[in-house]
């Protein structure tokens, strides 16, 4: 995982749509190019984040999975 | 009139493009089921591609039938399955689970329910007049081709076990949350939520 990340966002223990609606917020924050990696724990967290991708013009750059159900995911903010 | 046009009329016919709907279900009742599901076999029928989406109470049709009497339904274990969080159950969701009227044949009605005989009142009608039941529309939504997913938040605070908990024609069913709706419902033509 790349150290140069502009924003780290943890978003663990909340459920479907707050991953979203924080996840949004921070994008917002960033210039298109830049990079943010979310953490959650959320069952449909991975899937939530891909759509969000998707749908907004975002790249997903990397997926990992760590313990206790987390997935951290990296993306770099489409223009 | 006047102006009117010599030639015959000329019905112009679009280029074929596979339509979409999406049908969300929220609401635990028989009438509302009912038209949601009439609406999703009769739509996928004439050639549109239809999702139906539960949550919350509408889950219920989609639910082994269980008598609210059923010990197993009051003293049963939660159980887990797909989108549920076993470790963050509380106490009062065996609340919830146990007054949860589960089973497409045992949802109340909106209106005139009589405690239970509104019902029976509206299937005998519906019977004599040759009316699909909701449990038959199910089944033909499902043969049609309707593609069913449930809400994963709804499945968690509702102690729902996916697949387990399921009747026998939804087993394919998804669990998703609100960003995949999203997709689903730029993508579609018809959104309506019942």
């Amino acid at each position: 995982m790349p150290a140069d990340i502009d924003t780290r966002l943890d978003v663990s223990g909340v459920c479907c749509p707050v991953p979203l609606i924080q996840l949004a917020k921070s994008v917002r924050l960033l210039k298109p190019g830049q990079t943010l990696l979310i953490t959650g724990n959320d069952p449909v967290f991975e899937s939530a984040v891909r759509d969000f991708c998707q749908a907004n013009g975002h790249a997903v750059l990397e997926v990992t999975s760590g313990d206790n159900h987390s997935v951290s995911v990296l993306l770099r903010v489409g223009g | 009139m006047s102006n009117a046009q010599t030639t015959p009329h000329q019905v112009e016919i679009p280029a074929k493009t596979q339509k979409k709907g999406t049908i969300l279900l929220v609401s635990g009742e028989l009438d509302k089921a009912m038209i949601a599901f009439e609406m999703a076999a009769g739509f996928q029928a004439m050639g549109m591609e239809m999702s139906m989406w539960f949550a919350l109470y509408g889950t219920n049709c989609l639910r082994k039938p269980r008598s609210l009497f059923s010990p197993a339904k009051w003293f049963g274990k939660l159980r887990g399955g797909t989108g549920r969080r076993p470790e963050t159950d509380v106490a009062l969701q065996r609340v919830v689970h146990g007054l949860n009227h589960e089973g497409a044949c045992h949802l109340p009605l909106s209106q005139l329910n009589f405690g239970g005989a509104g019902p029976m009142i509206l299937r005998h009608i519906m019977r004599r007049k040759g009316m699909a039941q909701l449990e038959d529309l199910i089944r033909n939504a499902r043969e049609l081709g309707v593609r069913f997913t449930i809400c994963q938040v709804c499945v968690d605070a509702m102690a729902f076990s996916v697949p387990d908990d399921l009747i026998v024609e939804a087993v394919e069913t998804e669990v998703k949350g609100v960003s995949a709706y999203y997709l689903e419902v730029a993508a579609a033509d018809y959104n309506v939520t019942f």
